[in-house]
């Protein structure tokens, strides 16, 4: 039982909390599965910053894409328009919520076809002079990660 | 004075108008009446039906199998059409996902999943190849159809559907083939005689999708489900 309990706590990402100091505390951090051809993924994640600074994400790093790019998708007056974000500021005491029709990570050129249930690390580069390593999982969406009107 | 005018002319178009849509809708109940099982009105949550449906042309498409696409593909069956490009990171995958969900749930109704097909037409044909489209709406479903063609026939085909789309600038000089496209995130309906008959504006959801779909199947075709 505790071994599950423990391996709960890497999946859940609290992991990342034993590292670097002052770091942010990332949960439900996942890829969506796509197609084996496919070129660019989307990653996803809810982060917390309760450190005392804002912190900025200023890049992200995997061996397993050529290059990750932070977006934010917009839609507006029926068009769905993607534009690049150079960072993210997180400030102090805020959360930043990486998800369907708002802000994600462009994951570009995976090295190969991500599948369900597996485990990708990508590294922060953070403004506190630290990096933070991730772990995202590949998953299926579900209809509520779907489901964007909830959330308007 | 000349405001006033004007106001009164406006009032006059104003009852004139609405005595004409009285008149018609008069003259649809006396139709509806004559009709053996007059059709309840039809209440949808979120898509917009066109009236009348919007004749289109399409002209030098092609399938995912290298066939021709043309008007006599579109007819025979109701097809959700959604115009996007596979290097699109997040609203492709989920209105596919949405497709796939929609199908999936279609599966109580084989009637008119017999009847509904999935299309999604590549505003990126230069890197979205027959091949290449096949490969990747398929791992969504097996039966949904990707549509490519050249950047003129896929452009006429978009404009006639009301659909916009813009390609961006690279990100980087250095990787011309790296860039993204913005699009209309409407979904679109063409009827089974091939013309746009529904729009489907985001956001979009699923269930929403699928009840108001069913709603306009029952009431064009007088099947049930």
């Amino acid at each position: 039982m505790k071994q599950i309990f423990f391996i709960f706590l890497i999946l859940s990402g609290y992991n990342s909390l034993a590292g670097s100091d002052p770091s942010l505390q990332i949960t439900n951090a996942w890829i969506q599965e796509g197609p084996p051809n496919a070129r660019v993924l989307a990653g996803f994640m809810d982060i917390n910053n309760h450190t005392t600074q804002g912190i900025i994400i200023e890049s992200a790093t995997s061996d397993s894409f050529k290059r990750i790019e932070f977006h934010q998708t917009i839609n507006e007056n029926g068009m769905a328009r993607m534009r690049k974000q150079d960072k993210l500021m997180i400030k102090s005491g805020a959360s930043l919520k990486l998800k369907h029709g708002g802000y994600h990570l462009m994951l570009i050129q995976p090295k190969k076809h991500l599948k369900e249930g597996d485990k990708i690390d990508i590294l922060f580069k953070l403004s506190t002079s630290t990096t933070q390593l991730i772990s995202l999982t590949v998953k299926k969406p579900t209809d509520s990660q779907q489901g964007h009107q909830h959330h308007h | 004075m000349s405001q006033n005018h004007k106001e009164n002319s406006n009032q006059h178009k104003f009852i004139y108008g609405t005595v004409a849509i009285i008149a018609v809708l008069a003259g649809l109940f006396v139709m509806q009446l004559n009709k053996e099982q007059p059709a309840a009105p039809l209440e949808l949550i979120n898509a917009t039906l066109l009236k009348p449906a919007k004749i289109v042309k399409p002209s030098g498409l092609i399938d995912h199998n290298n066939q021709a696409f043309g008007l006599k593909q579109m007819q025979g069956h109701w097809s959700f059409v959604f115009f996007g490009y596979t290097n699109c990171p997040d609203v492709c995958p989920a209105t596919l996902f949405q497709f796939k969900n929609i199908a999936k749930m279609l599966d109580a109704h084989p009637h008119i999943k017999a009847n509904t097909r999935f299309i999604l037409v590549s505003i990126d044909p230069e890197r979205d190849d027959a091949k290449h489209l096949k490969e990747y709406v398929q791992y969504y479903h097996p039966d949904f159809i990707g549509i490519t063609g050249n950047n003129k026939d896929i452009y006429s085909f978009s404009r006639q559907m009301g659909v916009i789309y813009q390609r961006q600038a690279p990100e980087k000089k250095s990787e011309p083939d790296n860039y993204l496209v913005d699009h209309s995130s409407a979904i679109l309906m063409l009827n089974p005689l091939g013309q746009l008959q529904v729009v489907y504006s985001a956001p979009h959801e699923a269930e929403t999708i699928l009840k108001d779909y069913i709603a306009i199947y029952q009431a064009t075709s007088g099947q049930d489900s």
